[in-house]
């Protein structure tokens, strides 16, 4: 609990942490001996309990609404009237604006701003409180309506779930624990508006996060293209939709069945989609792979503009301007349901003997090869798989979207999927997914903050890299009490004798 | 029939002559070293036997094969398996990991067995971590299976090399410079250790070694190697007594080697 640097730092939060920190380890421990089942029906129930009664809850709180995503969109609001163009503007005077005195009327700004940011945190006016005042009001909500019935319940429920883990085969478990997420965000998230266009880029991100950890983190390679396997992924399977199953302008009308189009033609789309990628993958592999490094980085970031100038000079599929139209089938249990599946065999894999191949290339790819471990091979199909997924949320991107151009795809779109990377932490399917979330809904809270966000989120970054630059979970998973015995993984080492 | 024969075998870097025409036949179950100065190309040669490198001339025949111009993992999966002359262990994985890895050659299934975890996946996966099991406990190593590699001190970091090379299941294992950095009581071990692995698995041992008193002790055949040339061939007591030995060895006559 204490400060690891500084006197003063330490002095002020020894004894705070003299009186919290046993409380906190009774609490941990608890929590940790809770099976993650009792979580999630914790979790459902606070769900239920908030379209019960959260209306009512957040008006008697003073709220207009039930606060957005926990409330930390709520509390950013305060920021959102923050002008920083009145600084620099008086030094670059339009013609018909010239100022007389650029320093000094840049000078009034720069108060004027100081003066909006102070007044944000405390009081703005009587429609519009401060970030404390918010920040304070937000807290009571999710303690009153997360997290203590979370706590309640997952406590009650404890012996009554401990003995079900106890009794039923692991298969039906892992059924019970999918089917239980499903109803959460389900129950959640499917409100047609913000909360389920969030939670469809959380697991498309998620998606291409967790395929990219695949070359990046578990091989040791550096592709910084992954954008261009997704546009990929996106124009095949949203050209094979339209033309099958819209009437559209670019295609005409749908040549076939369109009834047939969900669930089957969207599954085949999406699939196709992220064949495709692994196709163009396999061009792109072919030379690459020679030599180990910065090779590979400088070929995905040239795939990435071939691919974006190719689609651009397409007019058959919009060229430049886009393509229009895309059917929305994208909603949440579809991402929902790709999302867990990806997840769920890019983790069979690492987690395979033949998956760990891939790890021992990143630790000696020489001493893979000679110690039978087929290099060559291995690379090629973890590319080949992490491209693969990059076409398949490419394509669940498109059919969210209805209109995608080129510009979608670009090297900024790769950059953000190689910061969630590298915030999560390399080699690690846990960290990719906590770090997806977490930027995913950064993006959302800070959207406030308007153009100011670009300069929180790299801050914010700049931060985690100096104080942890292996990101949130480098090289490790996160150990959650799921209640069931490990048969596997903990082979019994009785019976051996220390030394020679 | 010669487990391992070479013929001829020369390799140049660029216009350097690294080995010349060695030549060299292994029995099945014999230990035998190979020694020289340094830089007198003995590692060049177990990389040539491994694939690592492609001999330039000669042939070399494992099993009645010509393995020349084979991939490296390809000719360890035929049975011939080495460790390094400096530690190349997978170090952030588990030593459980590391030798379940080093069966790699011998996974059956592929990847739709994995994503759909087929019974056929699951089985040899068992039958892998089994084996691996089995090979920690034979050599005494079971309790630090799930300790990374790293973790290790480095006299276990050599043995665990080891058994990585035999969890390949080969034929003939080939060790370069194996008590690098032991102290007397370790080498003891390892003396002790090599000739287990001989006697328990039946597997035959070339090996690249410094230490005179291990290879003289165990080595039943030995090749003395001298700026790629094969200056010697014979028994321990032959090649101690050896003329061009003692010269490549020694040099000038007052000088000691450990």
């Amino acid at each position: 609990m204490a400060g690891r640097s500084g006197n003063l730092f330490s002095s002020i939060f020894r004894p705070v942490g003299r009186i919290v920190s046993p409380v906190w380890t009774a609490l941990r421990r608890q929590l940790a001996q809770t099976p993650v089942l009792a979580f999630q029906l914790g979790v459902l129930v606070a769900v239920l309990l908030e379209q019960w009664q959260g209306e009512a809850f957040a008006d008697l709180l003073g709220f207009r609404r039930i606060p957005r995503f926990f409330g930390i969109v709520d509390i950013f609001e305060p920021f959102s009237d923050l002008d920083f163009s009145g600084i620099l503007a008086p030094f670059f005077p339009s013609p018909n604006n010239i100022s007389a005195s650029p320093l000094q009327d840049s000078v009034q700004a720069l108060g004027e701003l100081a003066t909006t940011f102070v007044k944000a945190f405390f009081y703005q006016g009587p429609r519009a409180p401060g970030f404390f005042d918010v920040t304070f009001r937000v807290l009571i909500y999710d303690i009153v309506v997360f997290v203590v019935p979370i706590l309640i319940i997952a406590f009650l429920l404890r012996p009554l779930v401990s003995e079900l883990l106890r009794r039923f085969p692991k298969w039906s478990l892992i059924l019970v624990h999918l089917i239980i997420l499903a109803a959460i965000v389900l129950l959640w998230g499917d409100d047609g508006g913000t909360r389920e266009l969030v939670l469809i880029f959380m697991g498309i991100n998620i998606i291409l996060t967790v395929s990219l950890n695949l070359v990046n983190g578990y091989m040791g390679e550096f592709s910084v293209g992954h954008a261009a396997f997704m546009a990929v992924g996106a124009y095949v399977s949203s050209v094979m939709t339209m033309w099958a199953f819209v009437d559209d302008r670019v295609f005409g009308a749908p040549a076939l069945d369109p009834s047939w189009g969900l669930p089957v033609g969207f599954a085949i789309a999406l699939f196709a989609g992220g064949i495709a990628a692994a196709i163009a993958a396999l061009l792109v592999a072919f030379p690459s792979f020679r030599t180990r490094g910065d090779y590979l980085a400088i070929v995905t970031l040239a795939v990435n503009f071939i691919v974006q100038s190719a689609i651009n000079n397409m007019e058959g599929i919009g060229g430049a301007r886009g393509l229009n139209g895309v059917p929305l089938w994208s909603d949440l249990s579809w991402v929902l349901l790709t999302t867990i599946l990806s997840v769920f065999i890019i983790h069979s894999l690492v987690n395979s003997t033949f998956g760990k191949g891939i790890i021992a290339i990143r630790e000696d790819e020489i001493a893979s090869e000679l110690m039978g471990v087929n290099t060559k091979r291995i690379k090629l199909v973890t590319f080949l798989v992490s491209s693969f997924f990059a076409g398949v949320a490419g394509g669940l991107f498109a059919h969210v979207l209805a209109y995608i151009n080129p510009g979608n795809f670009g090297i900024l779109k790769s950059t953000e999927v190689l910061v969630m990377v590298y915030l999560g932490g390399m080699g690690s399917i846990s960290g990719s997914i906590i770090a997806a979330i977490i930027f995913t809904l950064l993006l959302e809270a800070l959207r406030p903050l308007a153009i100011l966000k670009w300069v929180v989120i790299p801050l914010i970054l700049i931060v985690l890299m100096l104080f942890r630059p292996q990101g949130l979970f480098g090289f490790r998973e996160i150990e959650l009490n799921w209640g069931w015995q490990k048969a596997k993984e903990k082979p019994e080492v009785s019976g051996a004798t220390a030394e020679d | 029939m010669p487990l391992l024969k070479t013929e001829n075998v020369t390799h140049f870097f660029g216009g350097l002559k690294a080995v010349s025409d060695f030549n060299l036949r292994i029995e099945p179950g014999e230990l035998v070293g190979l020694i020289g100065p340094n830089g007198a190309g003995k590692t060049t040669v177990f990389n040539l036997v491994t694939g690592a490198y492609r001999a330039t001339e000669g042939r070399i025949i494992f099993d009645d094969q010509d393995i020349v111009g084979l991939p490296p993992h390809q000719i360890n999966k035929m049975g011939i398996s080495r460790t390094f002359q400096t530690i190349r262990l997978w170090n952030e994985m588990t030593v459980l990991d590391n030798i379940k890895v080093a069966q790699h050659g011998h996974i059956q299934y592929d990847l739709k067995d994995i994503f759909l975890q087929l019974p056929r996946y699951r089985n040899q996966e068992q039958a892998i971590e089994a084996q691996a099991m089995k090979m920690l406990k034979l050599f005494n190593l079971a309790d630090h299976a799930q300790q990374p590699a790293r973790n290790l001190p480095y006299g276990q970091q050599r043995r665990v090399e080891i058994v990585r090379a035999l969890a390949a299941n080969p034929k003939l294992l080939l060790l370069d410079e194996p008590a690098a950095g032991m102290n007397p009581q370790e080498i003891e071990e390892l003396m002790v250790f090599i000739q287990r692995i001989r006697s328990e698995l039946g597997v035959t041992i070339w090996l690249i070694e410094h230490q005179m008193r291990l290879v003289m002790n165990i080595c039943e055949r030995i090749t003395v190697l001298d700026f790629g040339e094969t200056i010697a061939e014979g028994g321990p007591d032959d090649i101690q007594r050896n003329t061009k030995v003692i010269e490549a060895y020694l040099g000038v006559e007052d000088e000691e080697i450990s």
